[in-house]
């Protein structure tokens, strides 16, 4: 089985930038097999620990890095081990793509989170994934299965052992909403400069759960992050915050899916993001409301904040509707640093690094507040401020 | 020859299309079915080109050939190249009056209430049926002022210098596979040059008509606005309706010159048996308008994006799109604002109504380049949807390299809303008046920048295609 996906994977083209969803990233000078799958690097040992952006009190931990996955806290009555074989696995992103095809053939060391119907967790659930050998590639694979009615928390941290380390990251996240379950999760990737990262996250919601997802990007060189939400059971909902900052050469990349399947289903995406030196973004969004779906209400929204002449965003929502009594909205905006507010701010004596902090604050201020974990809200607050020089 | 009886007509139309008839063929002459370089040659030759007009036919054919259709937008596999006549000439000269036209001829346009309305509003007239325009007048004034309004085989013919240097330039012979076809066979369309503060102030129009079956009609359009003057372009289409499909893939391209203005409007009402696969781009220079008014309610599949170039200082584009998709419809339409220089500014307006399984797609494209400091531009696009069986999609591409913009992007899908049905039924009207009254109000900021005749015309075209719709 392995063999026969990574003979897919084999067979499967790199992407280049003749393919659509790849036009505005260029995958030239990157070559997936010149890293070394999941550690095993003769006469090299691993960078150290990853720090971490976060200050949580969390009920799991774990961490995961090329060379294995080691569970350090896990609560009474969870599922919270390393991820075998499971029917669902799988079941949501598929072999079809080529970087999915690639960690479905290579993938170690993964995580299942099962939480039982009706089981209710204060606390969060963290797991920290750490690119940790130079020349590395991690394969890391999440499944999380949330059974009716139970809520907690997940959240996911990406970061590498050291800001120089290059490396390769792979990451497949696949969700399962139960019917009536809430579930957050929050994926924060802070990998080095250096570090290609290629993401599918996908998650389906079934009826009246609701998913509130947090992603927050501000590390790794270059890759594509894929989000999609299926609205699988009436009345689901689903929540995205997207909040990233990239500087320097940084390429961002994050395509989004709203898929509304069944009727009555909610979504909601907004995606901000600041850019500075020759930093770029590109943002898809894509909403599809099928035929069934009446009573959809979706919405998606990116704005980006440009910060210096060499910055460049692309941003291409999208619609495609089938149902008719619906409800959807997009809007996409790009925009310098407003030399108004720059120029009053500085008019009363604040330095022109503070008044741009204070201007970038500002301008994340609504996707910072759709954060629900506190402190998961002031992480991301506190990584995009570090991303401004100070004066 | 007379026309198709009444009855007949109104058995093939389905949605009450009251133009669907047709007019027995009695052509000068029709080319074979299909595509080669024997038959763009002689194109060519019967026209008696220049030769360099009839290399650039022959080497754009090899582009059409070597290109792959696009594996985007609408459903074009079904385009039976082969089954299509590139070229009909119906008649041996081109009339200024009406009356020098074979009667059959001269009974469609009446029909289509051409001549009335040049009497009573328009500037001037060009008459393209088939391949060939065969009326054309401009009002002595404007000739006398040095207007040149000419269907481009004229205008090839008494202003060479002036066609070779503009003819694509804006649209390269190579710039997608249709935009090749047509450099390929191109035949008719429009010549205009305004010269330097003349201000044309009623309408010029050209109507375009297909009356063959299998008919491929490829006009060619140049329009060249100097510094400071005006021009506001209109043209309307309509074909008979047949069991198999016909092909119109037009090339449009516009110059504006400082601080000039065009307005070109389309009011595109090919019958649903029609591919109507065209391309028009403008380039505006320091401190001109360009205006693309473009209303969709016929044809197959349309794919259309109005481009605006925006190339000098303070330039300006607007383009309005609406696009109406009823039963067997796929409208991909839509607009694109490319600004290259500083302080320009564009808004591309979109409305789309989707009815019966009808597809409307807005497809569009903002694109900032580097050094466009200061640019503006602001993209709305809002969707109707009308039944559950009917689709809606938008594809709004945005690509900005200067950091110094403001660009702005809203799209929105929804359906009749039930209090202003209830509303409006409340004050007496039917469900059908009352939702076709939403819809007028919801293509208002459309219409509204439209002439009065044709305001009411789109307005007319709207009801129609409501006709029997229940919101």
């Amino acid at each position: 089985m392995r063999s026969e996906l990574l003979e897919r994977y084999r067979a499967l083209p790199l992407p280049s930038t003749t393919d659509e969803p790849w036009r505005f990233t260029d995958l030239k000078g990157f070559d997936p097999d010149t890293f070394v799958s999941n550690g095993h690097v003769r006469g090299q040992t691993p960078a150290g620990a990853a720090g971490s952006m976060l200050d949580l009190d969390v009920a799991a931990l774990a961490t995961v890095t090329e060379d294995g996955i080691e569970i350090e806290r896990a609560p009474e009555g969870v599922t919270f081990e390393p991820l075998r074989d499971h029917e669902m696995l799988g079941t949501l992103v598929g072999a079809d793509e080529k970087f999915a095809a690639h960690n479905a053939a290579l993938w170690e060391h993964g995580l299942l989170v099962q939480v039982p119907k009706g089981v209710v967790l204060e606390k969060p659930l963290y797991v920290r994934i750490a690119n940790s050998h130079d020349d590395g590639a991690l394969f890391w694979r999440l499944l999380v299965v949330a059974e009716p009615e139970s809520r907690f928390s997940v959240v996911e941290e990406y970061a590498s052992a050291r800001p120089d380390l290059a490396g390769y990251s792979n990451a497949v996240s696949e969700l399962f909403v139960g019917q009536g379950a809430k579930v957050e999760y929050v994926s924060l990737q802070n990998l080095s400069a250096e570090t290609w990262h290629f993401a599918s996250h996908r998650a389906r919601v079934d009826r009246d759960a609701e998913l509130d997802w947090v992603a927050g990007g501000f590390g790794s060189k270059k890759g594509k992050t894929r989000i999609q939400n299926d609205l699988a059971g009436a009345g689901a909902t689903s929540r995205v915050t997207g909040a990233y900052f990239a500087d320097g050469e940084q390429h961002l990349d994050y395509d989004t899916f709203q898929e509304h399947i069944a009727p009555n289903t909610t979504s909601d995406f907004a995606f901000k993001g600041a850019l500075r030196d020759h930093a770029t973004a590109v943002w898809r969004g894509m909403i599809k409301v099928e035929k069934d779906a009446q009573k959809t209400n979706a919405y998606q929204e990116n704005r980006n904040l440009i910060l210096s002449e060499q910055a460049h965003a692309d941003s291409i929502p999208g619609l495609e509707i089938e149902a008719n009594d619906v409800r959807c909205t997009h809007g996409a905006t790009i925009s310098p640093v407003n030399r108004d507010e720059l120029f009053y701010a500085m008019a009363r004596g604040i330095s022109r690094g503070e008044a741009e902090r204070l201007i970038v604050r500002g301008f994340f201020t609504d996707v910072l507040n759709r954060i629900e974990l506190e402190p998961v809200r002031e992480a991301v607050t506190e990584a995009l401020e570090a991303r401004i020089p100070q004066a | 020859m007379a026309a198709t009886p009444e009855t007949e007509i109104v058995a093939g139309i389905g949605n009450d299309y009251k133009y669907g008839f047709h007019d027995e063929e009695n052509y000068v002459f029709k080319s074979e079915r299909g595509l080669s370089a024997e038959v763009v040659a002689a194109i060519s030759e019967r026209k008696n080109e220049p030769d360099w007009m009839r290399k650039f036919r022959l080497k754009s054919l090899e582009y059409f050939m070597a290109r792959p259709l696009p594996e985007w937008g609408g459903d074009l596999s079904q385009i039976d190249f082969d089954n299509i006549y590139y070229y009909i000439k119906p008649t041996e000269e081109q009339a200024n009056t009406w009356e020098d036209l074979p009667a059959d001829i001269k009974n469609t346009w009446d029909r289509l209430g051409i001549p009335e309305a040049e009497r009573k509003f328009l500037a001037g007239v060009g008459a393209q049926y088939e391949s060939e325009v065969v009326y054309h007048k401009l009002q002595e004034k404007l000739e006398s002022q040095g207007v040149i309004f000419k269907d481009m085989d004229s205008g090839l013919r008494d202003h060479e210098e002036l066609v070779k240097q503009y003819f694509g330039t804006i649209i390269p012979q190579n710039d997608n596979k249709f935009a090749a076809l047509n450099s390929a066979v191109w035949s008719g369309g429009s010549f205009i040059y305004v010269p330097p503060g003349v201000s044309i102030e009623m309408p010029l129009q050209a109507y375009f008509r297909i009356n063959a079956e299998n008919m491929g009609q490829f006009e060619r359009t140049l329009i060249i606005v100097d510094e400071g003057a005006y021009v506001h372009y209109v043209e309307g289409c309509t074909a008979p309706i047949y069991t198999t499909d016909s092909l119109h893939s037009a090339v449009v391209e516009i110059i504006v010159k400082e601080g000039g203005r065009c307005r070109y409007t389309t009011i595109q009402n090919w019958s649903t048996n029609v591919y109507n696969l065209v391309t028009k781009r403008a380039v505006a220079y320091k401190d001109a308008t360009m205006e693309w008014v473009d209303g969709n309610l016929g044809s197959k599949l349309t794919m259309k994006y109005p481009a605006i170039w925006l190339l000098g200082e303070r330039a300006h584009g607007e383009v309005l799109s609406i696009a109406f998709a009823n039963k067997g419809q796929h409208q991909d339409a839509g607009g694109k604002a490319v600004h290259v220089a500083p302080k320009t500014t564009s808004t591309i307006t979109s409305k789309s109504i989707s009815k019966n399984g009808g597809r409307a797609s807005y497809r569009g494209l903002l694109e900032v380049a580097k050094g466009a400091e200061g640019a503006k531009s602001k993209v709305v696009c809002d969707a109707l949807i009308l039944d559950e069986d009917s689709r809606t999609d938008t594809y709004p591409y945005i690509s900005i390299d200067e950091n110094n913009v403001d660009i702005g992007h809203e799209a929105t899908v929804s359906k009749i809303g039930e209090e202003q049905l209830f509303y409006l039924m409340s004050r007496g009207l039917s469900e059908a008046e009352a939702a076709a009254m939403i819809v007028s109000g919801f293509v208002e900021p459309i219409t509204k920048e439209l002439p009065l005749e044709y305001a009411v015309e789109m307005n007319r075209l709207i009801q129609l295609q409501m006709e029997g719709s229940v919101g």
